[in-house]
């Protein structure tokens, strides 16, 4: 089965590392933006309502000029919540690099959280679509367990998440394949892992100087063959 | 009275921009990919046009008019 080719791009976001690349920005499924949207469209049509109702007595009483005064400003207000929209469902994101994992949540312009997981530390990658419309549009929860107590990160409303689980998984192979690189040259240890219907599947780990004896033979408790990670698709 | 009148929507024009700043200093140091800089650009030029607008139907609003409107449609008091 072929493996998942890993777009890498140099794009800078706060506290980056040089040695690191972005494979992956997630944001939520733009139909929870298109919610809000929608509601700001609504609101654009309020004022135009409120001429037509109150077309004489705005006439009679000379207030064109400030009903258009303030249909200008409230257009300026809604400008304002649109943006303020978009810029929290911007910055509510979770960047995929390949040494880690961040968690960017923007509560707000003042409550900002950001954590994250180191690849090497992630023991476990699900995901979940639950609901008649997560369904239809193809977004739901990725779920990452870590291998520290119970914390569990979560990528919520994030559109394909099989394809999400697949590229974190892929690049957690890379990680431990370039741990195995390092460990092979050093020649203590040796993690292999081989690839199953396109689902990476981890094999037994085996220390070098057990086994045969011989530290160039590794057992696979599937039976399959071991490709050459280190190949960079 | 001018003075006052025209105070106020500099005044809420000032409050708008300190939040218009923060939604332009957030997606400029926050976000990621040239996708948020786009945004705070477009952001930026609609509520220049919009805040220009605003202050220059301000400033055509005819007071005296509205009062005089107000005045001349507000029933009078019975006195009998």
């Amino acid at each position: 089965m072929a493996r998942i080719i890993l777009k890498k791009q140099n794009w800078f976001f706060e506290g980056k590392e040089d040695t690191e690349d972005v494979v992956l920005v997630l944001h939520r499924h733009w139909f929870t933006l298109s919610v809000q949207i929608l509601l700001v469209i609504i609101y654009i049509f309020l004022p135009i309502v409120l001429l037509v109702v109150l077309s004489s007595f705005i006439v009679n009483y000379n207030l064109i000029s400030i009903f258009s005064f303030f249909w200008v400003t409230y257009y300026l207000v809604l400008w304002f919540w649109l943006f303020y929209t978009i810029t929290m469902y911007t910055l509510d994101n979770w960047i995929v690099t390949t040494k880690r994992i961040i968690d960017s949540l923007q509560g707000g312009f003042f409550n900002r959280n950001v954590a994250e997981l180191q690849l090497d530390k992630i023991q476990d990658v699900s995901y979940r679509i639950e609901g008649l419309i997560p369904t239809f549009f193809n977004y739901g929860v990725v779920e990452i367990q870590t291998a520290g107590k119970d914390h569990k990160f979560f990528f919520e409303q994030v559109s394909d998440p099989q394809r999400v689980k697949d590229i974190i998984m892929e690049l957690i192979i890379e990680e431990e394949n370039a741990d195995v690189g390092l460990n092979n040259h050093r020649g203590t240890e040796n993690h292999v892992l081989v690839e199953d219907n396109g689902v990476p599947t981890p094999l037994t780990v085996i220390d070098a100087d057990e086994g045969n004896g011989n530290s160039n033979e590794f057992k696979n408790i599937h039976e399959k063959e071991s490709f050459d990670l280190n190949t960079n698709q | 009275m001018k003075g006052i009148l025209i105070s106020i929507p500099l005044i809420y024009l000032a409050i708008y921009w300190i939040g218009a700043f923060f939604i332009v200093y957030h997606l400029i140091k926050y976000g990621i990919t040239s996708w948020p800089k786009k945004i705070a650009t477009v952001f930026l030029a609609g509520s220049i046009v919009l805040s220009i607008l605003s202050f220059m139907l301000f400033t055509q609003i005819n007071w005296q008019s509205i009062f005089t409107g107000i005045q001349n449609n507000t029933p009078k008091a019975n006195l009998k």
